[in-house]
C-alpha cells in the first residue's frame, strides 16, 4: 500500500519547484501538494464519511437501545448483546456463520486454484471459456439462487433426479429440510457463486509469475509438485491474501443465498448474521437488536483483516 | 517432443475444465429449460427430463416483456449501474492516485479507513442509510441508488487501483511534472492510459455489483416505475406463495445479458487488470 | 498525447451527461413543498385482477377529489423492511396496508381512525371480534380492518373418496380422524402434508393445532404457558402424524405446499385458495377435484388462523384526504368489486359483507367464508399489550421450530423447554 511513498519524491505542486523540506513531516506547514492530495481524496472521504461512517455510528448507537421501529429509542446499554448471547438461536447463528464461511472459503480457494491452473493451460477459446466460467458470479444472485432453489426442491428438483440417475443415491436427499443437508446446500450455492471470482483472480496471479522461475526450477530437476509448492504458492500469496480476505468478508455477511434458499432454516440451522439480523431487525421491527446482531460481524472481520494484512505485508517485504 | 507434451497437457486441461464448466453452467441450462417450458410441464413432477418435452414456448418471455414492467426495470438498472459505476470509478481513481502518488500527512490513516469501510456490510447500514437518503430528499428516486452504490464499490476499487498505480514507474510522471504539468494532467494523460486494464477491472467489478444489488434497491425505492431488476422481479413475480416460475427464470436470464456482454468484450482487460492490481502491492 | 486528451475529455463529458440524465429522469417527490398526491402501499396480491381493481378504484377516487394517486405493490416477504424504513425515516406512503400485529407494533406512529372505524362498523353490521382486537389499542382504533385470508384445509375430493371418506366427513374432521386418513393416504402413495418449518404457512396451521389441543404460547395475562401437558399432547400428535407426511415438510417454504397439490402428488394441505385459483388456470384437471374444508377439531375446540390486513395512515402524513380514501374503498359497492376481483380470496371483517354471493356460488369456497372455526391470530390468547412479542414469536417461527425439533427426534419436554426459553426472552 503506497509503497512508492518511501522513495524520495520530486518537487511537485502547481508549477512550483521547491525542493522537499528536510523537516520531519509532522512539523511542516501545509504544503501545496497536500492540498492537491486532499482534493484528490476528498470525494472518497465525503462518500465514506457521509454514507458509511455516519450510518455505521448510527447503527452502533441503535444497538445500544431498545429501538422498535416507529417508537422512540431507549438507551439500554449492552443488554441487546447480552440477551443475544444467552439466546440459543444466536449462538446457533454464530456457529453457522463460522462453519459456512470456513468451509465455503476453503473450497473456493482449493477449487479456485485448480480452476486457475487449468484455465492457464487451456489457451484456445480462452475468452469464451473464461466468460462461461464467470457466469455464476456475474449474474444477479437473487435471481440465480432462485434457480438453485428450484433445483433443490424435493418434489421437482433436478439435483436429486440427476444424482439418482447417476446411481449415486438411492433415496431422495432432503436438501432443504434437514439441518445438515441444508447447510451443505447453501455452501454449494455459495461456492458455485464465488468460485469464478477466485478462479479468475488466481489466474491473474498465475499469469504474472515469470516463466523463468519455472524454467530455472526445471533445469534444477524440480518436479511438478515441487514447482507448485516452492514457486507458485509463495508467488501467489499476495493474491491469496487479498482474495481470501475479501471472500471471508462477503461470505460471512452473505444474505441473498440463505435468504432465498432456506430463510435461515430448517430450525435455524442455516441462519447467518445477516439473515438473523434481518429477521430480528426488519421482520419484527426490533431495530436495536438487529443492529446488535450485524455488529457482531464487525470485530471478527476486523481481526481477520488485520491478520491478513500482517501476513501479506510481511510477505512482500 | 515438447510440442506433443504440451498438446497432451492442453487436452488434459480441457478435460479438467469440463466438470467446472458443467457445475457453473448447469443451473443456467436448467433455468433456460424452465423458461421455455409450458406451465403444465413445469408443474408436472412425474416426468422430469433434461429436455423440453411438451413443446417449447416463448410465452414466459412474452409475458415478462409485455405484461410486467420488466423493460422499465431493465432501463432503470442500466441507468443506475452505469452512472453509479462512472461515479465510483471516478472517485476511486482520484482517491487511489492521491493516496499513492502524493505523500501527505495522514494518508495511511485514510487508506486504512477506506479499507475498514468494506468490512461494514450493507445489511447493517441500510436502515440508517435510508434515513440519510430521505434527509437528502432522494427517497424513491434512482439517484438514491446512484449515490449509495459507490459505498460498497469504492473501497475495493480504490485498493485495486492503488496497487495498480504503484506499479507505474514514477519516472514517467516525474518527467511531466518537471516539465510543468499539474497532477491532474499527469493523471489523465500519463497514468490512466497506462493503467487502463486496472481501470477496466474496477469498472466491470463495480458494474457487476451495482447491477445485482438488492437490499438498497428494495428499501429505497417503492414506486413500480423506479424499481430495478432484482427488486422488481421479486416483487412482481413472487406473490405471497405463488411463484411465476416461467417468467421468473426468463427474467433471471434476461437480467444477466448486459453484464455478460460487458464481460465478453472486456474480458482480457479484466484479467490483466487483476494481474497488477491483486498481485503487486 | 492528443488521443488521450480527447479520451479524457470525452469521458468527462459522457460522465457529466449521464449524471444530468439520471437527475432529470428521477423525479424527486417531496422536494418542492407538500405533494398533492396520495399514495398507497400494499403487498403484492397473488391475484393480479385484484391489483388492477384496486388501482382502478384509487384512481377513480383521485379524480373525484382532484388529487394525484399512486398505488405501490411490494412483495410480502420484503414488506416488513419497507415498513421499518418508512416508520423510521418518517417518510413514505400516506395509506399503508398493515398486517397482523403491525398496528400494535407501530401504534405510536399511526393516526387515530376512530371516526372511520365506528362509522363503518355501524353501517355494515359490526366488526368481527378479531378485527377489533387487532386494531384497537390504547383506547383508539389505530387501523381499519381491511380483509383477511385464512387457512382452511384444501384437499382432493377424489383421493379422500378412494379411502372411503366423504366430503361431509372431511368437513367435520377431528384430528384423530385426520391421522387415520393420513395413514391411508400415505399407503396409497398420495400423502397429505403441511409445513413444519420456518415459514408463515407453518405457523398458520400449527398454532390452530396447538390451540385445539388446549395449548398456547401465552395465557391471557401474557405469561408464557407453552410448557404444559396440553402442548405435550399436541407435540406427540404431530410427531405421530409426521410419520405419514413427506419428510420434506421440515424444509417447506410458503410455495412448497402449493406445488405439492398442483403436481398431483398431495392429497391435502392447509392454505388459502391460492392453490385452487392458480390450479384452475395451470392444471385444471386437478382444480376440478379440489375443495376447502374447516380445520380439524381437537379436544379444546376448532380453530383457524389467518393473515389479516388493515388500512392505516402514518401520523407524519396528513390525515385528510387519506382517511377519505379509506372510506371510499370500504363502501359496499367498492368492497364487493374488490372481493369479486380477488376471486373470493379476500375475506371481510365486516359482518354485512360476509354474505356476498361469491363464496356461496363457488362450492369449493363454501367452507372458506364464513369461517366457522374460532378465528384467531398467533398471539391468542395473550393481551394486546403483548402484541409486539407475539409478532416476534411468529417472525422467528418459534412454534414451528418447536414442533420441528420434536419431529426430528427431540422429546416433547426438550422441545417445550427450548420454546419456553425463547418465548420468555420475547415476552419479558
Amino acid at each position: 500500500m503506497g509503497r512508492g511513498r518511501t522513495d524520495a519524491t520530486v518537487p511537485v505542486g502547481k508549477g512550483e519547484g521547491r525542493p522537499r523540506s528536510a523537516l520531519p513531516v509532522g512539523l511542516c506547514p501545509v504544503r501545496p501538494q497536500e492540498v492537491t492530495a486532499f482534493l484528490f481524496v476528498l470525494p472518497a472521504v465525503l462518500l465514506i464519511g457521509g454514507l458509511v461512517a455516519y450510518p455505521f455510528l448510527y447503527a452502533l448507537s441503535l444497538s445500544l437501545t431498545s429501538k422498535q421501529a416507529g417508537v422512540a429509542a431507549q438507551f439500554i446499554g449492552l443488554r441487546n448483546f447480552t440477551d443475544l448471547m444467552h439466546g440459543e438461536i444466536f449462538r446457533r447463528t454464530v456457529r453457522n456463520s463460522l462453519l459456512f464461511t470456513g468451509v465455503a472459503v476453503v473450497f473456493k480457494t482449493v477449487l479456485g486454484l485448480g480452476l486457475a491452473l487449468l484455465l492457464r493451460r487451456a489457451a484456445r477459446g480462452r475468452r469464451v471459456i473464461r466468460g462461461m466460467v464467470l457466469l455464476p458470479w456475474v449474474v444477479p444472485s437473487t435471481l440465480s439462487v432462485l434457480g438453485w432453489w428450484w433445483m433443490f426442491d424435493p418434489l421437482s428438483g433436478v439435483v436429486n433426479l440427476g444424482l439418482s440417475k447417476l446411481g449415486l443415491i438411492h433415496e431422495r436427499i432432503p436438501w432443504l429440510s434437514d439441518p445438515f443437508w441444508a447447510m451443505v446446500a447453501v455452501i454449494i450455492v455459495n461456492v458455485w457463486r464465488g468460485l469464478p471470482f477466485f478462479g479468475i483472480s488466481f489466474l491473474a496471479g498465475l499469469v504474472s509469475i515469470p516463466e523463468e522461475l519455472y524454467e530455472a526450477a526445471q533445469i534444477d530437476g524440480a518436479g511438478k509438485v515441487a514447482c507448485f509448492a516452492r514457486i507458485t504458492v509463495p508467488m501467489l500469496r499476495p493474491v491469496l491474501g487479498v482474495i481470501i480476505l475479501y471472500s471471508i468478508i462477503m461470505t460471512v455477511s452473505d444474505f441473498n443465498i440463505v435468504y432465498v434458499l432456506t430463510r435461515g432454516g430448517p430450525m435455524n440451522s442455516t441462519h447467518l448474521f445477516a439473515t438473523f439480523a434481518y429477521e430480528m431487525g426488519l421482520a419484527s421491527g426490533d431495530i436495536g437488536k438487529g443492529a446488535a446482531i450485524s455488529l457482531f460481524i464487525f470485530p471478527f472481520l476486523a481481526a481477520v483483516a488485520f491478520l491478513q494484512l500482517r501476513i501479506t505485508r510481511g510477505q512482500t517485504q | 517432443m515438447m510440442s506433443l507434451r504440451r498438446h497432451r497437457g492442453s487436452i488434459s486441461a480441457y478435460a479438467g475444465l469440463l466438470p467446472y464448466l458443467g457445475f457453473a453452467l448447469f443451473p443456467f441450462y436448467w433455468m433456460l429449460l424452465t423458461s421455455l417450458r409450458k406451465n403444465a410441464e413445469i408443474y408436472d413432477v412425474g416426468n422430469l427430463s433434461f429436455l423440453v418435452q411438451k413443446g417449447a414456448t416463448l410465452q414466459h418471455y412474452v409475458f415478462l416483456l409485455t405484461r410486467t414492467q420488466f423493460p422499465v426495470w431493465f432501463w432503470n438498472t442500466l441507468v443506475v449501474s452505469i452512472v453509479a459505476t462512472a461515479l465510483s470509478v471516478f472517485i476511486s481513481i482520484a482517491a487511489a492516485y492521491g493516496l499513492v502518488r502524493i505523500p501527505f500527512r495522514g494518508s495511511s490513516f485514510f487508506s486504512i479507513g477506506i479499507f475498514i469501510t468494506y468490512l461494514v456490510p450493507p445489511t447493517l447500514l441500510f436502515i440508517p442509510l435510508s434515513r440519510v437518503v430521505t434527509t437528502l430528499g432522494l427517497s424513491d428516486s434512482r439517484l438514491s441508488l446512484i449515490v449509495t452504490y459507490p459505498t460498497f464499490v469504492v473501497p475495493f476499487c480504490t485498493w485495486l487501483l492503488m496497487s495498480y498505480f504503484a506499479t507505474i514507474p514514477k519516472e514517467l510522471e516525474e518527467c511531466a511534472i518537471v516539465d510543468g504539468a499539474t497532477r491532474m494532467q499527469v493523471l489523465c494523460r500519463i497514468v490512466l492510459p497506462v493503467a487502463m486494464p486496472g481501470v477496466v477491472t474496477a469498472t466491470l467489478f463495480s458494474f457487476t455489483l451495482a447491477w445485482g444489488e438488492f437490499i438498497y434497491a428494495l428499501t429505497f425505492i417503492s414506486s413500480g416505475t423506479h424499481k430495478t431488476l432484482t427488486a422488481g422481479t421479486v416483487a412482481e413475480l413472487i406473490r405471497g406463495d405463488v411463484f411465476y416460475w416461467g417468467p421468473l427464470m426468463a427474467g433471471a436470464l434476461l437480467a444477466s445479458v448486459p453484464v455478460i456482454i460487458a464481460y465478453g468484450f472486456l474480458m482480457d482487460y479484466y484479467v490483466s487488470g487483476l494481474v497488477a492490481g491483486a498481485t503487486k502491492y | 498525447m492528443r488521443g488521450t486528451r480527447v479520451w479524457s475529455q470525452g469521458a468527462t463529458g459522457l460522465f457529466l451527461a449521464l449524471v444530468v440524465m439520471a437527475v432529470t429522469l428521477s423525479p424527486q417527490p417531496g422536494i418542492c413543498g407538500a405533494p398533492a398526491e396520495v399514495t398507497l402501499l400494499i403487498q403484492s396480491h397473488f391475484v393480479p385482477a385484484y391489483e388492477q381493481e384496486l388501482k382502478k378504484q384509487v384512481e377513480a377516487w383521485g379524480k373525484q377529489k382532484g388529487v394525484a394517486t399512486r398505488v405501490d405493490f411490494v412483495s410480502t416477504a420484503e414488506f416488513n423492511a419497507k415498513l421499518v424504513a418508512e416508520a423510521e425515516t418518517k417518510a413514505g406512503h400516506d395509506v399503508v396496508v398493515f398486517r397482523n400485529y403491525d398496528a400494535a407494533l407501530y401504534k405510536e406512529s399511526l393516526t387515530d381512525l376512530d371516526a372511520v372505524a365506528t362509522d363503518l362498523g355501524n353501517q355494515y353490521g359490526g366488526w368481527l371480534p378479531l378485527g377489533r382486537e387487532t386494531s384497537f389499542f390504547t383506547g383508539h382504533w389505530k387501523v381499519v380492518p381491511y380483509y383477511h385470508q385464512s387457512f382452511p384445509a384444501v384437499y382432493r375430493l377424489d383421493l379422500f373418496k378412494e379411502i372411503g371418506v366423504s366430503r361431509e366427513q372431511v368437513h367435520n374432521f377431528t384430528w384423530d380422524q385426520f391421522l387415520d386418513a393420513a395413514k391411508k393416504l400415505q399407503a396409497k402413495g398420495k400423502p397429505l402434508g403441511f409445513a413444519i418449518s420456518q415459514t408463515n404457512d407453518s405457523d398458520l396451521i400449527l398454532y390452530p393445532l396447538l390451540w385445539s389441543f388446549g395449548g398456547s404460547t401465552v395465557d391471557k395475562n401474557g405469561r408464557v404457558a407453552i410448557n404444559s401437558r396440553e402442548t405435550a399432547k399436541a407435540i406427540e400428535y404431530v410427531k405421530e402424524l409426521a410419520k405419514y407426511m413427506p419428510r420434506e415438510v421440515l424444509g417447506w417454504d410458503d410455495a412448497s405446499n402449493n406445488r405439492f397439490i398442483m403436481s398431483g402428488q398431495g392429497a391435502l394441505t392447509f392454505n388459502p385458495p391460492s392453490i385452487w385459483v392458480v390450479a384452475q388456470k395451470e392444471v385444471p384437471d386437478i382444480a376440478k377435484l379440489l375443495d376447502h374444508a374447516p380445520v380439524p377439531a381437537g379436544p379444546a375446540g376448532r380453530f383457524r388462523s389467518t393473515g389479516s390486513y388493515y388500512l392505516g395512515i402514518w401520523k407524519f402524513k396528513p390525515a385528510q384526504p387519506a382517511a377519505d380514501l379509506i372510506r371510499f374503498l370500504m363502501t359496499q359497492e367498492n368492497y364487493k368489486a374488490q372481493i369479486d376481483a380477488s376471486g373470493g380470496f379476500n375475506q371481510p371483517f365486516l359482518k354485512a359483507f360476509q354474505t356476498f354471493p361469491v363464496w356461496k356460488t363457488n362450492v369449493p369456497l363454501n367452507a372458506y367464508e364464513p369461517a366457522t372455526e374460532n378465528l384467531q391470530l398467533q398471539g391468542w390468547p395473550g393481551p394486546p399489550e403483548k402484541a409486539a412479542a407475539a409478532q416476534k414469536a411468529w417472525v422467528m417461527h418459534i412454534v414451528p421450530v418447536m414442533f420441528g425439533k420434536a419431529v426430528s427426534g427431540a422429546s416433547p419436554q426438550e422441545a417445550m423447554r427450548w420454546a419456553e426459553e425463547e418465548l420468555t426472552q420475547l415476552y419479558r
